[in-house]
């Protein structure tokens, strides 16, 4: 049987791991880096780039260069975030057929999970080289607070990659299975997850072999992403303000900013000031060159985005409390993402929980090695640590007068089964329709629809009085079966809600087929 | 005996796990049934909170789906499963000190009463006691054990060993506790004057406790509030999705409103339009007839009509509405070139 990976599919940065004599190992790229920059490119001349040779070029190539693409994966095209992103992005956004988020580079389109599955793609082979042989098996993580949209389309993209996707795990339960690996401790820990994207905090109980995920919640639009924005905005700022010229339209300068923000706001990790130069950023209209050049101290860093690290206090709270847990009673705090690298990240984290943070975990790989050790978990014999996960996300289903009436709440242990009772709303009402709603609104048109379906031949009765017992069952791939019974007639209609994706069935078969041809291209 | 069973179980051929765990998931599933949550997890009445844990992820180890990821479980599948969501379901609820007490509570009260037992309380509604005081905050988003009715027929689903059972009388409890919340919550929507929400929360009270005069009545009077409410709700909502190129939603809700208030022949004309463009011209030219029906000097309505008959072939019908469309609307060029073709 071939080898099982883990692979942790960042928004920045992506990582992959293998366990090898029950030892978990990050492998590194033949760079010699152990993480490789999720970005993807086509130059000039047609070459398509991937990781460390396509993030080199991105600033003399800005527009035909994509990075985050896991910001667009599973988001509809007119939703405000896609619109902010759009904002902030040089390269092009466009519509696809089914509102999703498509990126044009080089006069192509390209589907969010076709330009992830490139990503995917690289750490396969950077696997295989590895190993001189194939891999296929491979357990992918997303953010917790993904949605099943995401989540799908994340299991789409390991698919048009050649992977045979054992499972999507979420990122911070995949830090704490690493965490917990080889421990014997009984404990509870935090997990809080700062990425490039996206904020995730978890709370677990380990121990006796078992790793049960208590609650989960997060922030699929905060991350270190947004502090890069934040620090890039203010530069664009000061320099309109010394030089009286606005380089927000200037695509290139702009990625020359935002890659000095990104380079600043790391030194200032280490350091408590430096120095951004960036030499011939505009000219004037008489054409001579104008440089900017500023110190930057971490006290003014801290200022442009303390808020983006309040933002994660009321996450934590929420995630506290739905865990049944007081900051007292959490024994361990783990830092995962390169955001919590920040002197401000931690000692927020070290005021809120009143402990200092973990060290023991490099917080750019845990997630790759989590994600490997479910994966080797799944598909051989061991007694490694079992994951006893929750559903992150609500589920309910539609009701009268546009409510959703919950069905299984978010955090709850799957697999699991719920039922309750309904009734009609009409005299001799003998059709129900039964719409499954995933999220956390009262309201259901603000909630995601994940299918629906009909239950028919109802027999005639006043309104109120027909009982129609609906059942919710989430098994532990997290598919969502949903069945409704008349118990007057028995008549039962049931459906399993296959989680839908950004992409129709059709449309990915020929993305897949294609994208074998379109490998020779990336090693032409 | 045992050879009879095994085949009962087994008929999806191999299966890939020790026959001790095979004996083992076949017995449990066949007590899942008459098992208290304790039963379940295999702890005393008076567990601690830390043997609670200590048994459910014992009983992970053993019955968690993952453990046989790759392995064929044939038969096996689905009775590992139901086993494995009712041990999530007893611990859900005795790691709770609140659940936990509720649903003790509900044992003492009657010790010998099992599921899967013929008893006569299973052939009573049991509406003869009033029901349980107070409402029960929490309860009803919390409680696993919730929400299977109070009616002898429930007891359909008892026979279907696989499904996740709950003490009967416990559903029952739970019912009107539920019921008698949602009533209370119901009386401060009318306070609100949200009768649409009321309205909703008295029929989810009906639900659970349908024997109920005092729901009934209040039912009978918040109707009517709640159904013109809810129609311009469905409507303004339906309308917004409507401009927003969303037909199949918009569709639910303005038939929803339309349902509710049956008297506007514009949105029985919207309606019509929106079938139409589904392909579903049956009931597209229902609605057409009916926004005709309901506002008879509306040419636009009569074109619509018109115009969908003579899709259809019925020429002479088609004629007759489009000639009266074009005496209310004589500058409507469509409606005279569809008469000249006709």
């Amino acid at each position: 049987m071939s080898r099982v990976i883990g692979i942790d599919l960042g928004t920045t940065n992506s990582c992959v791991a293998i366990i090898e004599d029950g030892q978990p190992v990050v492998i590194p790229n033949t760079g010699g880096y152990k993480t490789t920059p999720s970005i993807f490119a086509v130059t000039e001349d047609g070459k398509r780039l991937v990781g460390h040779l396509a993030k080199r070029q991105a600033i003399t190539n800005p527009k035909h260069t994509v990075h985050a693409v896991k910001r667009l994966v599973g988001r509809d095209f007119d939703s405000p975030e896609i619109q902010r992103v759009k904002e902030v992005v040089p390269y092009e956004l466009v519509p696809g057929p089914n509102n999703d988020t498509r990126v044009q580079v080089a006069g192509r389109v390209y589907t969010a999970p076709e330009v992830s599955a490139i990503v995917l793609r690289e750490m396969k082979r950077v696997v295989e080289e590895y190993l001189g042989e194939t891999v296929q098996q491979a357990a992918i993580t997303c953010p917790a607070y993904f949605n099943d949209a995401q989540r799908q389309t994340t299991r789409d993209s390991g698919k048009i990659a050649g992977l045979d996707v054992l499972r999507i795990l979420n990122e911070p339960t995949a830090a704490a299975l690493a965490y917990g690996y080889g421990r014997t401790e009984t404990e509870r820990i935090a997990v809080y997850d700062l990425g490039g994207g996206t904020f995730d905090i978890s709370i677990l109980q380990m121990g006796e072999g078992v790793i049960e995920v208590l609650a989960t919640s997060g922030d699929t639009f905060l991350g270190g992403e947004d502090f890069d924005t934040n620090l890039m905005n203010y530069l664009l700022d000061l320099f309109e303000e010394k030089e009286g010229i606005s380089l927000r339209t200037d695509t290139m300068a702009r990625q020359r900013l935002r890659d000095a923000a990104e380079k600043a706001k790391c030194d200032l990790s280490q350091v408590s000031s430096t120095e951004i130069n960036l030499p011939f950023i505009a000219s004037d209209a008489e054409g001579n060159a104008l440089h900017l050049s500023t110190l930057l101290t971490r006290e003014k860093l801290e200022e442009l985005t303390g808020d983006l690290v309040s933002r994660t206090r009321a996450i934590c709270e929420l995630a506290l409390s739905d865990a049944k847990v007081t900051v007292d009673q959490v024994d361990h705090v783990i830092l995962v993402g390169g955001q919590t690298r920040m002197p401000l990240v931690q000692s927020f984290v070290g005021e809120f929980f009143g402990k200092a943070p973990h060290k023991g975990v490099n917080p750019d790989e845990v997630v790759a090695v989590g994600a490997a050790i479910q994966a080797s978990m799944l598909s051989e014999d061991t007694q490694g640590p079992l994951l006893v996960d929750v559903t992150p996300l609500s589920l309910g289903i539609a009701t009268y007068g546009g409510q959703c009436a919950r069905m299984i709440e978010r955090n709850t242990t799957v697999p699991c089964a719920r039922r309750e009772i309904f009734t009609t709303t009409r005299e001799n009402q003998s059709t129900v329709k039964i719409r499954v709603l995933q999220g956390e609104s009262d309201q259901a048109g603000d909630n995601d629809l994940l299918g629906e379906f009909a239950l028919t031949g109802i027999r005639p009765a006043p309104v109120g009085e027909p009982e129609i017992e609906v059942t919710f069952d989430i098994d532990a791939n997290g598919i969502v079966s949903v069945s409704a019974k008349d118990l007057a007639t028995n008549e039962e209609q049931s459906i399993q809600v296959n989680p839908r994706g950004t992409l129709s069935q059709e449309e990915l078969e020929k993305i897949a087929n294609d994208f074998g041809s379109d490998e020779i291209a990336v090693k032409a | 005996m045992d050879q009879a069973a095994e085949q009962s179980v087994e008929p999806g051929g191999s299966v890939d796990l020790p026959q001790r765990l095979c004996d083992e998931i076949k017995t449990f599933a066949r007590r899942l049934p008459e098992l208290t949550y304790h039963e379940v997890l295999g702890i005393e009445r008076d567990a601690e909170a830390d043997e609670v844990r200590r048994a459910f992820f014992e009983r992970s180890k053993t019955f968690h789906p993952d453990r046989y990821f790759t392995k064929q479980l044939g038969a096996y599948e689905p009775l590992l499963h139901e086993i494995y969501k009712r041990v999530v379901a007893a611990h859900e609820v005795l790691r709770d000190e609140k659940l936990r007490k509720d649903y003790e509570a509900t044992l003492r009260a009657e010790p010998s009463f099992r599921i899967g037992k013929p008893s006569k309380h299973l052939g009573l509604p049991g509406a003869e006691s009033p029901p349980a005081p107070g409402p029960e905050q929490g309860t009803e988003s919390d409680a696993p054990t919730t929400g299977a009715g109070r009616s002898l027929r429930s007891r359909q689903g008892l026979r279907n060993r696989h499904s996740v059972l709950v003490d009967l009388q416990a559903r029952l409890e739970v019912s009107r506790r539920k019921a008698r919340s949602h009533f209370l919550d119901a009386q401060r929507e009318i306070e609100k004057e949200d009768f649409v929400r009321a309205a909703s929360l008295v029929r989810l009270a009906l639900a659970f406790d349908p024997r109920e005069r005092e729901y009934h009545e209040a039912l009978a009077d918040v109707v009517p509030r709640a159904n013109a409410d809810a129609a311009q709700a469905a409507r303004d909502r339906g309308e917004m999705l409507l401009s927003r190129e969303k037909h199949d939603e918009a569709l639910g809700f303005l038939e929803e409103a339309f349902r509710l208030v049956p008297t506007d022949g514009g949105l029985a004309h919207t309606i019509s339009r929106i079938l139409l463009a589904k392909d579903e011209a049956e009931r597209g030219l229902d609605f057409a007839r009916l926004a005709v029906e309901l506002d008879e000097k509306s040419a636009e309505y009569r074109k619509g009509l018109g115009m969908i008959l003579a899709d259809r072939g019925e020429r002479a019908e088609a004629r007759k509405e489009l000639q009266r469309a074009w005496e209310l609307d004589p500058m409507d060029k469509d409606v005279r070139k569809a008469l000249s073709v006709l």
